[in-house]
């Protein structure tokens, strides 16, 4: 393991875009929730903006701006390392070098996987400061109220870092890998669910799609805030439960992986 | 199989209908230097590429250092193949340092390395600012980390100009010099002649033909003579003995001898048959006009 994730340091401590995509993430995820101060007035059902910033809330909206930034950099992240890999030609050059394409595989899931950790602890630290500087004398139990919220964080990360790479290894060309990347997530999927699914097949059914479970670990906060009954309006869930979502997002990961080394030694490189 | 370092047992291969390798049997041994020569599409890259896990046969097997290192036996080979495949935002001692993590080097010497293929001055340049000759020299570096027991090039000269080929020619006899095990593929069978001991003609995804560079030579003595008369000459000189061949070659005439004819005896019998020869050179037959016999032989 060591052997693997010191590969891919060497390959990645002098590289721009991994650099550019970690200070971005250092200032954005605490930058992006000082939005929250310039919202005034709130919209009516909310009582202030201080639930962008106190416990127990604020778990969920840093949660919800580390998604997007997740989507944005851990994915993009995922799907460079690969293609570029594949465009240099060191994929092929490592692999003739004594690598096994296996190995290959791990070391990138390895690296992603230890750029989630430090994203997750990342994300607790800022949310813990947030929420002491508002609220210096708020009680630790208070604070960790919702400790499931950091495990959904986890998840959501690795989600799109894992879909990254499983596109870079299905598509193998950066181009192609980002668009279909972003179009997959934000059209396609959502195009075969409300079009396709919920019309033809079960209204509540195309909740379970992959990436809309990903994102359901960390959704918008005011969804939660939103009374039960506009929840299940017209029969269908709006949101995916955790005790599904959790489990889901899970088996959803494994398959991804599965189907990157199921590219790797399939074909020739 | 004794004292084989890779053994190749029927190897195939097929590109959709395209056959390139039809049944492949080589044996490469230790200590030599081995030209794999080939028209393209011939199936040297293929080969390679299989030998060094970067392609999968569809039938046939290989194997290295007779399994001595099991799965981990291309990290006892330096190879390059096609081209020089490194980080472009990463510098010549950065690259190299990942090679030798890879190939678990514990002590890997850059510096000898760099200064075989004169770019340790260049050494702390990002590999994008390099041109094709440095890269391609850097691929050599990096294939030599670690002192592997077999280098692999593959067409090291290719897109050179002419003074990037004399450098990596250089290089390469300088390798050659150390005893190691090369295969290098090539396109330039001069090259091939002046580095390798034995050589590998593939055609067709065929051997054609596998030996020493001796062996694979035609051994006939070759003699270029010119004269006033070349078609008279020709149709007499058929008819002296030892001589195999005459054909006419732009302003000369080409015989193919056995070995004991001397020049002095051709000249002598030109004479007593009134023709008067104004040249008479020994010629050395070349790697280049052996292998376009056998691959045209081949193909009729």
């Amino acid at each position: 393991m060591e052997y693997l994730l010191k590969l891919e340091w060497l390959k990645n401590r002098k590289n721009t875009v991994f650099i550019l995509i970690c200070i971005s993430y250092l200032v954005m995820l605490p930058g992006t929730m000082m939005i929250g101060k310039s919202v005034n007035p709130m919209p009516p059902v909310l009582p202030g903006n201080f639930i962008f910033f106190e416990f127990p809330t604020n778990w969920d909206f840093f949660a919800y701006a580390g998604s997007w930034l997740a989507f944005f950099m851990f994915g993009f992240f995922a799907v460079y390392t690969v293609t570029a890999e594949y465009s240099f030609k060191t994929l092929r050059q490592s692999i003739i070098n004594g690598l096994q394409r296996n190995q290959f595989v791990s070391a990138k899931l390895l690296f992603i996987l230890m750029m989630c950790v430090g994203a997750t602890l990342y994300y607790v630290l800022c949310v813990l400061a947030c929420g002491y500087i508002h609220e210096p004398h708020t009680k630790l139990d208070f604070a960790f109220d919702q400790p499931l919220i950091i495990l959904k964080f986890f998840l959501m990360n690795i989600s799109y870092g894992v879909f990254g790479l499983l596109l870079g290894f299905l598509l193998r060309r950066s181009g192609l890998a980002l668009f279909t990347y972003m179009i997959y997530i934000m059209m396609l999927e959502p195009f075969i669910r409300w079009v396709l699914v919920q019309k033809y097949i079960h209204k509540s059914a195309h909740i379970y799609f992959p990436m809309n479970v990903f994102e359901d670990l960390t959704p918008l906060p005011f969804y939660r805030m939103m009374p039960e009954q506009f929840k299940t309006a017209g029969g269908a869930m709006a949101l995916v439960p955790d005790h599904i979502s959790i489990p889901l997002s899970i088996g959803y990961i494994f398959v991804f992986i599965w189907g990157m080394y199921y590219l790797i030694n399939k074909r020739d490189l | 199989m004794e004292d084989s370092l890779l053994h190749i047992e029927n190897l195939t291969k097929s590109y959709g209908k395209i056959k390139a390798l039809k049944g492949l049997d080589i044996e490469i041994r230790p200590g030599k230097v081995y030209g794999l020569l080939g028209p393209n599409g011939s199936g040297k890259s293929t080969t390679l590429g299989i030998v060094l896990d970067i392609i999968e046969s569809d039938q046939g097997q290989f194997n290295w250092f007779k399994n001595k290192y099991g799965q981990e036996y291309r990290k006892h080979i330096g190879a390059t193949l096609e081209t020089p495949n490194f980080f472009p935002y990463l510098d010549a001692m950065d690259n190299l340092e990942i090679v030798a993590h890879i190939k678990q080097i514990e002590s890997p010497d850059y510096t000898s390395a760099l200064k075989l293929v004169n770019l340790y001055e260049r050494r702390n340049s990002p590999f994008k600012t390099y041109s094709f000759g440095m890269r391609q020299r850097l691929a050599i570096a990096a294939a030599l980390l670690g002192d592997p027991e077999v280098v692999i090039f593959d067409e090291p000269t290719n897109g050179l100009d002419p003074q990037g080929i004399a450098e990596i020619r250089e290089i390469l006899i300088k390798i050659s010099m150390t005893g190691k095990t090369i295969f290098m593929a090539s396109h330039i069978l001069d090259e091939v002649e002046k580095i390798c001991s034995d050589v590998i003609i593939l055609n067709k995804g065929k051997l054609l033909a596998q030996g020493t560079v001796g062996s694979v030579m035609d051994t006939n003595l070759i003699i270029e003579i010119s004269c006033d008369e070349l078609e008279k000459a020709q149709s007499i000189l058929l008819h002296m003995p030892g001589i195999k061949s005459a054909e006419i070659a732009g302003q000369h005439l080409i015989l193919s001898c056995e070995q004991d004819i001397k020049t002095s005896m051709i000249n002598k019998y030109a004479f007593e048959q009134g023709i008067l020869l104004s040249s008479l050179n020994i010629k050395k037959t070349r790697l280049e006009d052996e292998f376009l016999e056998i691959v045209k032989e081949h193909n009729s």
